[in-house]
């Protein structure tokens, strides 16, 4: 059940006046609210619920183990580092055996070997990249924290909390656990607020998303061979706009549900076209996946202070990292690999005091460089990336309306990106001012030019695959 | 509930409940595509008069000229039964504005520039076929890889792929694809048209207030006539026709539906002179266990399906679209 789909409207009025009615009894409501958790994600697969169920048990039991160790530093660690392998390994196992085993068929006979791996079929349940880099900060957390909740309750909440169990923005223990404790968790909290980012979210994904992937992105990417340079060119950047305002919409509308919740998600996007380097580009983009690889990959692999060769390897390694968990594909380790090289690029630039860039050209090279790599993560594979590039260079066979219609979008694209704050700060003002009938009316109307606009049945958001 | 619990509450149920009534006919359409039941049977017809109002007020200019089109290309029931001996008459169908609506939106490839205008729909010349590929999701994936090999010996042949996911001949209110294929053969001059679909197939057929339900005899003959309008649609218009075959499915339903499905298609094809291309001998057959892998004799075990256990890998993509590429550069020789 999707999150924009009418049953998930018609569930959440059912669900969300149970919910609050119990804010009084804080056990019974997170018990109500897990239930709800198991019930959604069993409308898109019940043995991906039942293997949640079972993870989240295991998860728990690791983390008692880890307490339960206080005083031998060495067992605790011992017991860490289980508990750890034994988190990511369902993910490993899932995501990327077939990927592995494939690489195996491919290289091994030529090598004289036999490939050895044998064939399995796993089912890869939905949201794992997700719910798994949550247990690794639940685990973090339980062998830090003296004093952490250490209830089944308090795990199986955590690691189903239905508005991010899909596709993120990726929950931090110690955050989540402050988050339910405060007296606002449990009510609605800023409700005009969460209906502005629902009804934008829902406007990105449904209208702006669909339309460019529709009227440009998939038939270059089907056929990357048939199309001129121009319109390869309005492909390609089309599709950078369609992952942003998909991806950027569906954590849009995960923040307003999870404010009706009473509970405040991290922001994810940050208007990350507007960086002036790739730098800044990934502390804009999908926030929460790069500060967790940044806490929990890069710093523990030494970070900047393992010396200049070593930082720029464990930089790379996070990149390449990063790309990798969005699936077991060469696109995206290559994805990965672009941007790790992309950050290598500008850390020697800075290195040889070359001064900074003007804000306007620095801008325009990062988004060239992002558009460029996200060929590579939208493509099947490198042949079919290398194909649509290659496009590039053939002269357009004619005017083509429909790319000046996008360049016109991109124009309004940038205007709102920069004007985002005031337009969320105006246009909230503007609900809390019409509370009552007169919002109703609001919602209504906005919602039916939303609904008049997108294509029919219910898209899918791009990032459900990871 | 605190106030402002119940107040968030009365403003949300309030304009859930007012959207629902401004497109519960877009809803019922949605419901019917999905879950196969009509909100029609359970609800006064007045309810629906607020959305049908806006929905005629709103239909965009598109939407009408593709109404239209559709209107005068829908083959009168006894057109198509006597182009098929011992074929049955069926009621004169009227799109939907859903139908026209997923029209809007759906694919087009133009694989070269040469314009559809001045082509004439025919046999299929060795120089430059015009060829339409029409289906659900499967044929989205095979489609790119058919074509890609076609292109190898139709340099300048034109390619339009508009298959659409979540389509069938079920739910005609949805995506109605008898129409689609004839406006669009009419409209561009195709001279062959390539069909894959029927996993989003087997659920009851509702029709002009009657249910039929699958898999009775009843629905067999529903979906049949659905198969012969495309097919004598084609045969009329000395267009060339290729309906390939269901392969195994893991869900029981959907196992089923291809099993009673593959034999429609297989024998209205044949009555009509057209090719069957079958699929179960390349990556599964219907009358055997679920696998997602074949034996390769030189990788060994290759996966050829995909997790869901309907669609397929590009390995798999690849043993359908290479003996279907075959099949039709040798009957357009």
């Amino acid at each position: 059940m999707s999150f924009i789909s009418p049953e998930f409207a018609f569930a959440a009025l059912l669900f969300l006046p149970l919910f609050w009615s119990l804010h009084s009894k804080r056990t019974l409501q997170l018990w109500v609210l897990t239930l709800s958790s198991y019930l959604l994600y069993s409308t898109w697969s019940p043995e991906g619920a039942a293997i949640l169920l079972v993870y989240s048990i295991s998860m728990w039991g690791c983390g008692n183990l880890i307490n339960s160790i206080a005083k031998e530093k060495a067992w605790r660690v011992l017991a860490m580092s289980v508990s750890l392998i034994l988190c990511t390994s369902i993910l490993l196992m899932t995501k990327y055996y077939d990927f592995l085993r494939q690489i195996a068929i491919d290289t091994l006979p030529g090598l004289g070997l036999q490939d050895f791996l044998p064939l399995t079929d796993f089912v890869v349940p939905a949201g794992i990249s997700f719910f798994t880099f949550q247990a690794v900060t639940y685990l973090v957390w339980r062998y830090r924290a003296e004093k952490a909740p250490s209830s089944l309750l308090h795990a199986a909440v955590f690691l189903s909390f239905w508005p991010t169990l899909f596709a993120g923005p990726i929950l931090r223990a110690e955050d989540f656990f402050k988050n339910i404790q405060d007296e606002e968790f449990g009510l609605p909290r800023e409700v005009p607020r969460a209906i502005y980012l629902i009804l934008l979210g829902m406007a990105q994904k449904l209208v702006f998303s669909s339309w460019l992937a529709d009227t440009f992105v998939d038939t270059a990417f089907r056929y990357p061979d048939a199309l001129d340079g121009l319109q390869t060119g309005a492909a390609i950047w089309a599709y950078s706009l369609q992952i942003f305002l998909d991806f950027s919409g569906y954590s849009l509308i995960v923040t307003g549900l999870a404010l009706l919740l009473g509970y405040r998600v991290p922001a994810n996007f940050t208007q990350p076209y507007l960086a002036r380097d790739l730098r800044e580009f990934w502390r804009r983009w999908h926030i929460t996946l790069s500060s967790f690889i940044r806490d929990y990959i890069y710093i523990p692999l030494g970070g900047s202070k393992a010396g200049g060769v070593r930082t720029q390897i464990n930089l790379m390694l996070a990149m390449l990292i990063s790309g990798i968990w969005h699936g077991a594909n060469t696109t995206f380790f290559v994805w990965g690999a672009l941007h790790g090289a992309g950050m290598l690029v500008i850390n020697a630039y800075g290195k040889l005091g070359l001064g900074k860039m003007p804000r306007v050209l620095a801008n325009a090279l990062t988004l060239l460089y992002v558009a460029f790599a996200w060929v590579f993560f939208r493509a099947n594979s490198c042949d079919s990336a290398w194909q649509l590039l290659q496009q590039l260079a053939v002269p357009p066979s004619a005017f083509h309306a429909d790319v000046g219609l996008l360049c016109a979008f991109s124009v309004v694209f940038f205007f709102l990106s920069a004007q985002a704050a005031t337009l969320e700060a105006w246009a909230t003002g503007i609900f809390e001012r019409a509370w009552g009938w007169r919002l109703v009316t609001m919602i209504c109307l906005l919602s039916f030019g939303v609904v008049q606009l997108c294509p029919s049945g219910i898209p899918s958001f791009i990032y459900y695959r990871f | 509930m605190s106030t402002s619990a119940r107040q968030t509450f009365l403003i949300l149920a309030s304009s859930v409940c007012i959207s629902t009534l401004l497109w519960l006919d877009s809803l019922d359409g949605y419901l019917n595509a999905r879950y196969h039941v009509q909100l029609t049977d359970y609800l006064p017809d007045s309810l629906f008069t607020p959305s049908r109002t806006l929905a005629s007020v709103f239909r965009t200019d598109d939407e009408e000229e593709s109404t239209a089109a559709a209107e005068q290309t829908n083959t009168p029931p006894d057109t198509a039964a006597s182009a098929a001996p011992g074929s049955q008459s069926e009621p004169l169908e009227q799109p939907a504005l859903l139908a026209a609506q997923a029209r809007k939106h759906s694919l087009g490839v133009a694989q070269s520039a040469s314009p559809a205008s001045g082509a004439q729909s025919g046999p299929v010349s060795t120089g430059q076929p015009r060829i339409l590929f029409a289906g659900d999701s499967m044929m989205q994936g095979l489609a790119p890889f058919v074509i890609a090999g076609l292109r190898k010996t139709y340099p300048n042949a034109y390619f339009s792929d508009q298959s659409k996911q979540s389509t069938g001949l079920t739910v005609k209110r949805y995506f109605d694809w008898p129409t689609r294929i004839k406006e669009e053969v009419l409209k561009q001059k195709f001279q062959a048209v390539v069909i894959f679909l029927g996993p989003n197939d087997p659920w009851d057929i509702y029709e002009d207030g009657v249910r039929y339900t699958f898999p009775s005899e009843k629905w067999v003959e529903k979906y049949r006539s659905r198969v012969r309008e495309v097919l004598a649609f084609c045969k009329e218009r000395n267009v060339d026709v290729i309906w390939v075959g269901l392969p195994n499915m893991r869900d029981g339903r959907v196992k089923q539906g291809a099993i009673v499905e593959n034999k429609v298609f297989q024998e209205e094809a044949l009555q009509y002179g057209f090719d069957y291309f079958p699929t179960e001998h390349l990556v599964g057959s219907l009358d055997m266990p679920f696998q997602k892998q074949i034996d390769d004799p030189v990788k060994g075990k290759v996966v050829v399906r995909a997790d869901d256990g309907i669609h397929f890998t590009p390995t798999g993509l690849r043993l359908i679209s290479s003996p279907l590429v075959e099949l039709m550069k040798a009957r357009w020789q």
